[in-house]
């Protein structure tokens, strides 16, 4: 760990103007900062950098201020970049058996109508995603999809393993909607089990509350009532105590209402040689053209996206205006 | 399914009704921002940026972010410790139960310095006695770096809502007034110190903490049950309603019938306790400092320095009379809030500017100060039996700024003089003593105490620079070396003389703002040239030199002129309460324990304005005494009880 975060740290520091000189073998070196990176990291301009805790020069551990401090160094928006591959092989075979192996369509007649070489956007986004609660839960989402089809995909880091370029950013602003709610379900998928924690947690404190309140007015009932007035007293003890309950629930739920965090950090938009194969769907009266996409870094073909819930499947249904559906989407 | 529902645009008709997860725990819908990004050209760009995202992620609470940037605390492995416990399994609701003297406040600011720094607490409320406000602010802003704002009586609503970050006496807290404003809305973090205040539920300090909204509470206690264990389930009652079902439950089930001390069924009750409670003992986290001990001498004033101390105490009570005279005045000045600081402020510039004149006093003045000389005095004894007609009253800063200086040196005296003889030029004659004056009778005192001491390292510590730079001139004079330490040097130029004292002088002189947050343990003596008038100041005297890492024993010599307030506030603090004997922290707990009390500098201040001449002052401080006295006894009684009931069970 320690050797990673130097290694950010160096990254970062001679990338922003910094000279460091700090050996792999050493806890400690020196930096020479420009003054606008000194004065975001809160350090000298020459500062010692070291991981021990020291409350002089620049501490980068990951019990210091550092990370934080460095969040100053980067816009504060999501950090993009545009990159292209020129070529790659593309399929050239018939595509009809590929696609009967790879796709099933339980309830529409498909027919490959044929493929032709095009190119593709393919982003790979990586959200933060975090749950603050009574407890924080925090986690980082990435994932690749077809922006044409809205398909993810499993493709591997475009920052390291292709041949590509970065290229002029093409600053269209990219569908978030769909893009959010592919998101959305990854974090949701990831956050189950504190989610299911918290909820565990908040329903047995709140059971503790209402039954320790309900004893209190049991409690003040087994007092001998003598006449309206002790009636009056039990009556008005009754609605202060559930009065009460209602303000300490109240205050519980908020401890652990959930407040979700999904912010997009890091977008990779690439430009790469795919090959469309093109089909006829036909549903009933309905007939239509819908693209499949076989990928020349996987070589394979792509899932397509359900269009209710963004989920990627090869079993795909349609409805009766063509549009795909998941299993699950068409059973619902 | 709430993730995909918080995060759908935001026009979707389910948005508009209350969000909830499956197990029903309401979502709160996130802030809808519109994506936009920053193109960069070059990949390792976004790799870092990417890396930075994975890194916080390697960050639990194991590595605790609050340790960085402290000032002077020592970070001790148990407070460390604690910390940790409290984040991982507490969720930010625990009662810190350590013995006195082992740093329950360092536990407190490191949890809340740690939520502040992870982002998880904003608004944090911190109740207090009332002698403790002044010291918690001080020690919150100069060691932890986190700013709060003291509470004042004149707060209202708008106040309440948009400060971020209140320190408040509980008993302002629990006024009439301020009771709804500070519960009106939510705090993310509730302090409660000295906690035991709410130990019953039928009392407004009970009452209060449990009508403040709250996600977070730090209940704060070295004596958690002083009577019975209802207490002790009174107070968890406020942290986890509940936890301990109802009273009559928790009777039955852990109280012995007929001994509301005595516990029964100890193991459930202690696994409950331990749910939400931690104690640190001094014995479990193997802390034991030396032994110090203290002596005053009380110097008998040569006859010029005795007369200059007479007359001043019979001017100042001149210049205050209406101040006792008139008893609904006074309350106005107990206060002691920041809007009253402010004010007085004000009415110390106006005086230094020479804006507040009084011809009158002027006129009665040219009669009589031309035959000043050999019968002075007693002219001087007739003029102020008139009353002060048109002389502003003296307001209590005033009055505590002459006499804080008094007990110093009369070289101190002398600008808190002349700013009072721009107003009134009575003064003349007292301004012109002091000035007469270049020497006090302490100053003797500490050459014999320096030249015993010799082979020591000896702190000795003054509150006003005048009286530093008067001790300079004499060691100087007197061939003993010695470096300057004070709150006005910079950081090079205080390693620096640290350093000196260390290894080449056997004298740092030092004030009272010098000195944190550096380790003098190396030195062993500490002289008070003078005396704050507040003990917890005396005692973060002390504590430079007594505190962890310290081997041997500590002297400490306290130096005061014979009938000064100073040996009164000695008497009361070393003969009555026998303070420099007792653990670190023990003096706070039993100031704290005068809950409705005062700060105890203003308690003095008030005896001296209260009191008609020295014989009734003499009987004030006696009735003070008794008072902390016994406190000091309940306080005792309590530690007592609180040790056999808890143990070493819950650290």
């Amino acid at each position: 760990m320690d050797q990673r975060l130097k290694t950010f740290a160096v990254s970062l520091l001679e990338r922003n103007g910094g000279l460091v000189e700090w050996p792999a073998y050493l806890k400690s070196g020196f930096a020479v900062l420009p003054s606008g990176t000194a004065q975001l990291l809160e350090c000298p301009e020459n500062t010692e950098i070291t991981a021990e805790s020291v409350n002089s020069g620049l501490t980068i551990n990951l019990a210091s201020m550092f990370l934080q401090r460095t969040e100053r160094l980067f816009p504060p928006d999501a950090s993009a970049i545009c990159l292209k591959i020129d070529a790659l092989y593309l399929k050239k075979s018939a595509m009809d058996e590929p696609v009967a192996r790879a796709f099933a369509f339980p309830n529409t007649r498909v027919k490959v109508i044929g493929a032709s070489a095009d190119r593709v956007e393919y982003q790979f986004w990586h959200f933060a995603a975090a749950i603050e609660s009574d407890e924080k839960w925090e986690d980082v989402i990435s994932l690749a999809r077809n922006s044409r089809t809205g398909a993810m995909l499993d493709l591997p880091d475009p920052l390291t393993n292709y041949d590509a370029h970065p290229t002029r950013p093409d600053e269209t602003t990219p569908d978030m909607t769909r893009v959010m709610a592919q998101a959305a379900a990854a974090a949701a998928r990831r956050s189950q089990a504190f989610v299911q924690r918290l909820e565990e947690r908040m329903d047995r404190d709140m059971k503790r509350l209402k039954s320790y309140y309900h004893a209190l007015v049991d409690d003040a009932a087994d007092h001998k009532i003598r006449g309206a007035a002790d009636m009056e007293k039990l009556d008005a003890r009754t609605r202060a105590v559930e009065l009460e309950l209602e303000r300490k629930t109240d205050e519980l739920r908020d401890r652990y209402t959930l407040r979700p965090v999904l912010r997009p950090v890091a977008l990779v938009r690439l430009d790469a040689p795919a090959l469309r194969v093109e089909l006829n769907v036909q549903r009933r009266n309905a007939e239509k053209r819908i693209g499949v996409y076989w990928n020349a870094v996987t070589k394979a073909l792509e899932p397509l996206a359900c269009s209710k819930c963004a989920a990627d499947s090869f079993t795909v249904y349609f409805d009766d205006q063509l549009q795909t559906l998941c299993a699950q989407c068409a059973k619902a | 399914m709430f993730w995909q529902q918080a995060f759908a645009p935001r026009e979707s008709a389910k948005k508009s009704k209350a969000l909830k997860s499956d197990g029903g725990i309401p979502v709160a819908l996130p802030e809808s921002v519109p994506f936009t990004a920053t193109y960069a050209s070059d990949p390792d760009f976004i790799r870092l940026r990417l890396e930075l995202e994975k890194l916080k992620l390697l960050r639990g609470f194991d590595e605790l972010l609050c340790l960085e940037g402290l000032r002077g605390v020592d970070q001790l492995p148990h407070q460390i410790e604690t910390v940790r416990k409290v984040l991982r399994y507490f969720h930010g609701r625990v009662l810190l139960a350590d013995e006195v003297g082992l740093g329950k406040t360092i536990e407190a600011a490191l949890l809340l310095r740690e939520y502040v720094l992870r982002g998880m607490i904003k608004r944090i409320l911190i109740l207090v006695p009332s002698p403790l406000t002044g010291q918690w602010r001080d020690e919150l802003s100069g060691k932890f770096d986190l700013d709060f704002d003291l509470a004042a009586s004149g707060w209202n609503r708008d106040h309440w809502t948009q400060r971020q970050r209140v320190i408040a006496s509980i008993s302002l807290a629990k006024s009439r007034r301020h009771f709804d404003l500070c519960s009106a809305d939510p705090w993310d973090l509730v302090v409660v110190d000295e906690a035991h205040h709410c130990k019953n539920r039928t009392t407004r300090n009970w009452q209060l903490v449990n009508a403040l909204k709250r996600r977070h509470i730090f209940l704060l206690t070295a004596t958690p049950v002083q009577n019975n264990l209802i207490e002790l389930y009174n107070l968890l009652t406020l942290l986890e309603p509940g936890h301990l079902k109802t009273e009559s439950d928790f009777k039955k089930n852990f109280v012995t019938r007929g001994n509301p001390r005595d516990p029964r069924n100890r193991r459930v009750l202690r696994d409950l306790l331990s749910q939400v409670m931690v104690r640190n003992t001094r014995s479990l986290v193997n802390i034991q400092l030396p032994r110090r001990y203290a002596q005053t001498f009380a110097i008998e004033a040569g006859a010029e320095e005795a007369q200059l101390y007479r007359h001043l105490d019979s001017y100042l009570r001149w210049r205050c009379q209406p101040l006792h005279a008139q008893p609904g005045r006074e309350e106005d000045n107990n206060s002691g809030d920041a809007e009253q600081a402010i004010e007085e402020s004000s009415v110390l510039a106006s005086i230094s500017e020479g804006v507040v004149q009084s011809s009158a006093a002027h006129e009665r003045a040219d009669r009589f100060l031309p035959g000043a000389g050999a019968g002075k005095w007693a002219t001087l004894e007739e003029l102020w039996r008139y009353p002060p007609d048109d002389l502003p009253l003296l307001n209590r800063l005033q009055i505590n700024a002459v006499l804080m200086a008094a007990g110093s040196h009369p070289l101190a005296l002398r600008p808190a003089l002349e700013r009072l003889g721009v107003q009134d030029p009575r003064v003349a004659p007292l301004l012109q003593l002091a000035r007469d004056l270049t020497q006090s009778a302490k100053e003797t005192k500490l050459l014999e105490l320096l030249k015993k001491n010799q082979t020591d390292k000896t702190l000795v510590f003054a509150n006003f620079r005048a009286t530093l730079d008067c001790l300079a001139g004499l060691l100087e004079r007197h061939g003993i070396r010695f470096v300057l330490f004070t709150g006005s040097q910079s950081q090079l130029e205080k390693e620096m003389a640290i350093d000196q004292f260390r290894h080449d002088v056997p004298v740092m002189l030092c004030s009272d703002s010098g000195g944190e947050g550096f380790n003098l343990q190396f030195c062993n003596t500490l002289i008070n040239f003078d005396l704050p008038w507040n003990p917890m100041r005396i005692e973060q005297r002390i504590g430079r030199v007594h505190r962890i890492g310290q081997t041997r024993d500590v002297f400490v010599f306290n130096l005061c002129t014979r009938g000064s307030l100073e040996e009164k506030i000695l008497a009361v603090l070393n003969d009555k309460l026998r303070m420099f004997e007792l653990v670190v922290g023990e003096i706070g707990s039993i100031l704290g324990n005068t809950e409705n009390g005062e700060d105890f500098e203003s308690l003095v201040l008030n005896l001296w304005i209260k009191s008609a001449g020295p014989a009734e002052l003499d009987t004030a401080f006696d009735d003070l005494g008794d008072t902390l006295v016994q406190a000091q006894g309940d306080y005792l009684k309590t530690k007592e009880l609180d040790e056999a009931l808890f143990g070493e069970d819950f650290a």
